[in-house]
C-alpha cells in the first residue's frame, strides 16, 4: 500500500469510529412496556404503561414483588404523555415489545383515529399487537390487573385473544395493519374485541390477586366492539359476535351447541370454515349474498341419537346450518338495526363488484345498508362422530 | 459499494498492521555470511596424509566429543592406515563395529589377495565390490560432502595415502516409533500417525500408494540445519505447473533454518497478510495419501510429524479423513455441522452483543425479559462483557495448553469456577454470556483444523467490535470483507474458494456434502488438470442385487 493510500484511510477509520456506538442500548437501560392503555380526560390523553419487572418474572428474587408496574401520565398528545411518563421511571420507555394496546371505551366512543397515529408513526412499534376495547371501563383499570399463570398482564391478554380466537370463535384478534385498512377504506367499518374487568379494580393490583386458587379479580375477553369510523357505537352480544365471525371466515375452530328433538343438545365442533360474500344486483338494487360451508365433528353428544345413520347425520347437518345462519342473521340484524354500522364490508364488496353503482350508494350507504337484503346460505357437512358412535346411556341399558 | 468494502478491508487488514510488519521486516537487512563463508572454505579437496585430515576435520567440529575417530591398519601386514569417522548417537554402533571395522581388519585373512589390497586409485572400489557388506555406499572427493555425510549419520572411511574418502550410509539414532496421531484424531480408520523421521513419513504413504508414479524429490534446505524436504506427487495426476512452482518456491529458500514444516510454510505461502492458513498441515498420513490421489503435492519436512500439503482450499481445513471412512450421509451431515460451528464460533458473541444492544425489538418478549432480567446489576456495557470472558477464555485455552501436564487439572478446575460461577455470582458478568462463551469455544473445537479454528479466533474478536459500533450492519460488512477477502485468495494458483468461487458443478460432491463414491468418480477440477478420471464409469460401481436371480 503506498503512503497516500494509508493517508486517505486515517480520515476514514476517525469517521468510522467517531460514531462510536451510535444508537446503543444495554439491555438494563430499557424499561419494557408490555401494554399500553390510552385513555381520555377531558381534552387530554392518559396513557398507562404497563412496565415489566424482569426480575421478578424470571425469578432472581425471594423478596415479593409484583411482576408489573404500571405508570400513568397526562399528555396533550400521546407522545407528549409518554415521555412525560420518563419524569417518574428510570430508564427509557421501550415499546418494541408491547403486545397489547387497550383503548378505554370512552376514548372510543370519541374516536380512535387520533390515538393510532402514534401507533402508526413510530418506529419503536411493531405492527404485531392486538388493540382492544375496555368495556365500560378506563384502560388504565384494566392495566393494573394482575395475573396468574401468565405472570405479564400485556402478554396475557395477547395470548388469550389468539388462543380465543382460534379456539372459541366469538373474539376478533385486530393487529394495527388492520384497524388502519378498515379505517381508511370506505364501506367497511372495524371491530375491535372488547375486554372486561370482573372484580374489583382495587383487589387486581395487589399481589395477593395472584396468590389465591379462585382469582377475585380477572380480565377477561369477549364481544366484538363495532365502530362506525373511528368511533365505537356500540357492542355486539356473544352469538352476534360469532355470527360476525362467520361472515367474516374469521372462524378456525369454535364450538356450536345444538338442540335436538326432544329437548337433547349436541355440540358440534367446527373443523373448516369458508365463506364466500357476493354482491348481485336484484331489481335494480344491490345485494348480499353470503355462502358459507362448513365442516364439523361431532364434539358430544347429549341424546339418544344413533349416529350411524345416514338420516340422523343429515338431520345433525341441518340443525347446525339452521343455529350457524341464526348466529349470521342476528349479527346482520343488529349491524343494521342498533349500530347502523356496516361492520361487514358489504359496501366494499358492492364497490368491487359494481364500482358504477356503487357511485349512486356511496353518499347514502348508512341508509342503503339498513336496506340491504342479505341472503345467507349455510352448507354444513358432518366428516366425523368421534370415537363412539351412540351415546352412553343407551348402550348401558342393553 | 462494494469495491469500498473491498478496500476497507484490504486496508484495515494490510496497511495498518501487516504494513507495519512489512516495514520491520524490510529494514532488517541480512548482514552476516558467516554460514555461507564457512561452507566456501571446505570446497577444498582432502589430503593425502590420513593424520592431516583426521585433525583438520577435528578442527573444524571444535574437537566435540561426540565424534568418533577409530584409526587402525588393515592389508596384508598392516600396511594400510585406516580412519574410521563416525558421530556417536547418530551412526549405528553395531553396523560399524560388524561391517566395517571388524571386516576390513579381518579381511587381509580371508581374502589372501593381500596384493589387491594396497596403495591405489582403485582401493575404494575393491573395498566397495568385495569388503564392505553395507548397502549404501558414496565417494567423498572434499570436505563440504564429508561433513554433510558425516552429519547425517554416514560413517566415513579414510585411508591413509588417498585423496578421497568412502562414506558408508550407516545412520541409526534413537527414534519415535509410529503412533497414533494427536491433533487430528479419529473414531473409525488408520490409527498411524507421520513421525520426526522423514524416511518413516516417506514409508507411510509409499505403503498406501503403490504406484511407481508416486515421485518423490529431496532437498536439503537450511545453510545450517541442512533439513531435507521431501515433495512427493503422482506423477501425471498433479499438476506440473504447480511441482514447478513448489520447487521454484523452495529453491528460493535462503534461511539458516528449518525446524518445522511451520517454516517452510510461511516462506512459500502465496500470501502472508491473511488470517486464513493457505497450507494445509497433517499429521496423518492417510489425510496425505488422499491428498496425492486428488493432485495435490505433499511436502515432508524432516524432524516435523506435521505434512504440508498443496494446493490448500477453504474447504480442505473442513474435511476429515473420516468423512470417506463412514457412511456417506453420516459424512454429509458431519461436514454441514463443521460449516455450522465455523459460523457460530465467528459470530455468536457479535449476533449476541448487536442483538443485545441495538435490536432488541428482534428478540421473542420472553427471551428479552430473561435475558435482560441477568443483565440486572451487570456493570459493563455487553461488548465488554463478552470480551471480558472471551479473552479470560483464550487465557485459560492457552494456559492450558501451555503449563506442565501436572498441573492442568488446576487449571480447569480454577477456571470452570471462575467462568461458571464465581463470575456470575458476582454479577460481573452474565449467565447468558457465559453460555454464549461455551457455545464458541466447543464449537471452535469442531473446526478440524487448528490453524483455521486460530484464524476464527481472531476474527471472532474482530466481528465483536464491528458488532458493538454497528449492531448487524457490523456483522454485515464485516462478512462481506470476509467473503471477499477469501474469493481474493490463492494457493499455489488455485483460487482459494473453489469450487464455490469459481463454481465447479463437478466438484460439489465432495464438497459441502459428500456423495457415495458411486456418484463422483472424478478428481479436483483444478487442482489435478490432467488425469481427471478416477474412474471410468462411476454408476457401474453402484451397488445393486445381481440380475437374473430371482
Amino acid at each position: 500500500m503506498k503512503p497516500r493510500t494509508m493517508l486517505l484511510l486515517i480520515p476514514i477509520i476517525f469517521v468510522i469510529l467517531l460514531t462510536a456506538c451510535w444508537s446503543k442500548r444495554e439491555l438494563n437501560e430499557l424499561s419494557v412496556v408490555s401494554a399500553l392503555g390510552i385513555d381520555k380526560h377531558g381534552e387530554d390523553y392518559i396513557v398507562t404503561a404497563q412496565i415489566i419487572n424482569p426480575r421478578q418474572i424470571a425469578q432472581q428474587t425471594l423478596d415479593i414483588q409484583t411482576p408489573i408496574t404500571t405508570y400513568r401520565a397526562k399528555g396533550q398528545t400521546l407522545f407528549e404523555a409518554v415521555r412525560r411518563l420518563t419524569l417518574e421511571i428510570p430508564r427509557e420507555l421501550y415499546l418494541s415489545h408491547v403486545r397489547t394496546v387497550i383503548f378505554g371505551e370512552e376514548l372510543a366512543r370519541d374516536g380512535i383515529e387520533k390515538a393510532l397515529d402514534l401507533l402508526l408513526r413510530d418506529h419503536q412499534f411493531r405492527a404485531d399487537f392486538y388493540m382492544m376495547v375496555a368495556r365500560e371501563e378506563k384502560a388504565e383499570r384494566v392495566l393494573d390487573v394482575l395475573t396468574p399463570l401468565e405472570q405479564i398482564p400485556g402478554n396475557m391478554i395477547y395470548s388469550a385473544l389468539e388462543t380465543s380466537e382460534s379456539r372459541w370463535g366469538p373474539t376478533h384478534a385486530a393487529d394495527l395493519e388492520e384497524l388502519a385498512v378498515y379505517l381508511s377504506a370506505e364501506g367497511k367499518n372495524p371491530v375491535l374485541t372488547g375486554i372486561i374487568l370482573e372484580g374489583s379494580a382495587q383487589t387486581g393490583m395487589d399481589i395477593e390477586n395472584i396468590e389465591k386458587v379462585d382469582v377475585p379479580t380477572t380480565v377477561q375477553i369477549g364481544h366484538l366492539a363495532a365502530f362506525k369510523g373511528d368511533r365505537l357505537v356500540g357492542w355486539l352480544n356473544e352469538n352476534e359476535s360469532r355470527g360476525y365471525n362467520h361472515i367474516m371466515g374469521n372462524t378456525k375452530n369454535s364450538v356450536v351447541t345444538i338442540p335436538l328433538q326432544g329437548g337433547g343438545k349436541m355440540a358440534i365442533e367446527i373443523t373448516g370454515h369458508r365463506t364466500d360474500i357476493k354482491a348481485v344486483m336484484k331489481n335494480g338494487g344491490a345485494g348480499i349474498e353470503i355462502e358459507a360451508r362448513l365442516e364439523a365433528n361431532v364434539g358430544e353428544a347429549q341424546c339418544a341419537a344413533e349416529l350411524d345413520e345416514s338420516q340422523v347425520l343429515q338431520y345433525i347437518q341441518e340443525a347446525l346450518e339452521r343455529e350457524v345462519k341464526g348466529y349470521m342473521e342476528a349479527a346482520i340484524r343488529s349491524a343494521k338495526q342498533d349500530l347502523k354500522s356496516d361492520i361487514f364490508g358489504f359496501g366494499d364488496i358492492v364497490y368491487r363488484t359494481y364500482p358504477k353503482v356503487w357511485k349512486d350508494l356511496s353518499s347514502s350507504w348508512e341508509d342503503e345498508f339498513i336496506r340491504l337484503p342479505v341472503r345467507i346460505k349455510v352448507n354444513a357437512k358432518i366428516k366425523g362422530i368421534g370415537t363412539t358412535t351412540q351415546a352412553f346411556k343407551k348402550e348401558s341399558k342393553e | 459499494m462494494v469495491k469500498l468494502v473491498l478496500g476497507f478491508s484490504h486496508s484495515i487488514g494490510q496497511v495498518f498492521i501487516m504494513g507495519y510488519i512489512k516495514r520491520i521486516i524490510t529494514r532488517k537487512k541480512p548482514t552476516n555470511n558467516s554460514g555461507q563463508k564457512r561452507s566456501r572454505a571446505d570446497k577444498s579437496s582432502l589430503k593425502k596424509n590420513l593424520g592431516e585430515n583426521i585433525k583438520t576435520i577435528k578442527g573444524i567440529l571444535g574437537q566435540s566429543p561426540d565424534v568418533v575417530v577409530r584409526q587402525f591398519r588393515a592389508g596384508e601386514d598392516g600396511e594400510l592406515a585406516v580412519g574410521v569417522i563416525y558421530i556417536e548417537g547418530l551412526a549405528d554402533r553395531d553396523l560399524i563395529q560388524d561391517f566395517i571395522i571388524s571386516v576390513m581388519m579381518q579381511g587381509r585373512n580371508k581374502t589372501g589377495k593381500d596384493s589387491e589390497l594396497s596403495f591405489g586409485d582403485g582401493i575404494f572400489k575393491r573395498l566397495t565390490d568385495l569388503m564392505l557388506p553395507v548397502g549404501d555406499v558414496k565417494d567423498i572427493p572434499d570436505y563440504d560432502s564429508l561433513f554433510s555425510a558425516l552429519l547425517t549419520g554416514d560413517t566415513v572411511i579414510l585411508i591413509n595415502g588417498c585423496k578421497k574418502g568412502l562414506a558408508v550410509s550407516s545412520g541409526g539414532w534413537d527414534k519415535r516409533s509410529i503412533e497414533e496421531p494427536t491433533s487430528q484424531t479419529v473414531v473409525r480408520g488408520s490409527k498411524e500417525g507421520f513421525t520426526e523421521t522423514l524416511r518413516t513419513n516417506t514409508a507411510l504413504i509409499r505403503r498406501r500408494i503403490k504406484d511407481p508414479s508416486l515421485w518423490m524429490e529431496v532437498k536439503s534446505i537450511g545453510r545450517r540445519t541442512r533439513t531435507d524436504v521431501a515433495v512427493m506427487y503422482i506423477k501425471g495426476v498433479a499438476n506440473d505447473r504447480i511441482v514447478e512452482e513448489i520447487h521454484r518456491r523452495l529453491d528460493r529458500i535462503d534461511i539458516d533454518g528449518i525446524l518445522e514444516s511451520g517454516y517452510i510454510e510461511e516462506l512459500i505461502q502465496d500470501e502472508t497478510y491473511t488470517l486464513f492458513p493457505t497450507v494445509f498441515n497433517t499429521e496423518r498420513p492417510d489425510i496425505a495419501a488422499g491428498a496425492l490421489l486428488e493432485g495435490r503435492i505433499a511436502l515432508i519436512v524432516d524432524g516435523t510429524p506435521f505434512a504440508l500439503l498443496v494446493p490448500a482450499l477453504f474447504a480442505h481445513f473442513f474435511y476429515t479423513s473420516e468423512d470417506y471412512s463412514q457412511r456417506a450421509d453420516i459424512a454429509t451431515l458431519l461436514r454441514l455441522l463443521r460449516y455450522l460451528c465455523f459460523f457460530l464460533t465467528l459470530l455468536i458473541p457479535s449476533f449476541y452483543i448487536a442483538i443485545t444492544t441495538f435490536h432488541q425489538e428482534m428478540i421473542p418478549t420472553q427471551l428479552l425479559i430473561s435475558l435482560k432480567a441477568q443483565r440486572e446489576g451487570v456493570p459493563f456495557p455487553a461488548i465488554l462483557e463478552a470480551l471480558l470472558m472471551e479473552v479470560t477464555f483464550e487465557i485459560l485455552r492457552e494456559a492450558g495448553l501451555r503449563m506442565p501436564r501436572a498441573v492442568g487439572q488446576a487449571v480447569a478446575i480454577v477456571g470452570a469456577l471462575v467462568l461458571g460461577e464465581a463470575a456470575v455470582q458476582a454479577g460481573i458478568v452474565s449467565p447468558a454470556m457465559v453460555i454464549v462463551v461455551s457455545i464458541t469455544a466447543i464449537s471452535s473445537f469442531v473446526i478440524p483444523s487448528y490453524n483455521l479454528a486460530i484464524s476464527i479466533r481472531i476474527m471472532r474478536f474482530i466481528m465483536m467490535f464491528l458488532a458493538a459500533v454497528f449492531g448487524l450492519f457490523g456483522i454485515a460488512i464485516g462478512l462481506l470483507a470476509i467473503i471477499l477477502h477469501l474469493c481474493s485468495l490463492r494457493s499455489f494458483g488455485i483460487p482459494y474458494m473453489m469450487p464455490m468461487s469459481p463454481f465447479v458443478a463437478a466438484d460439489q460432491a465432495d464438497t459441502l456434502v459428500r456423495v457415495p463414491y458411486w456418484g463422483f468418480f472424478t478428481r479436483p477440477r483444478l487442482i489435478a488438470q490432467t488425469d481427471m478420471v478416477r474412474q471410468q464409469r462411476p454408476s457401474d460401481a453402484e451397488p445393486r442385487p445381481p440380475e437374473g436371480n430371482e
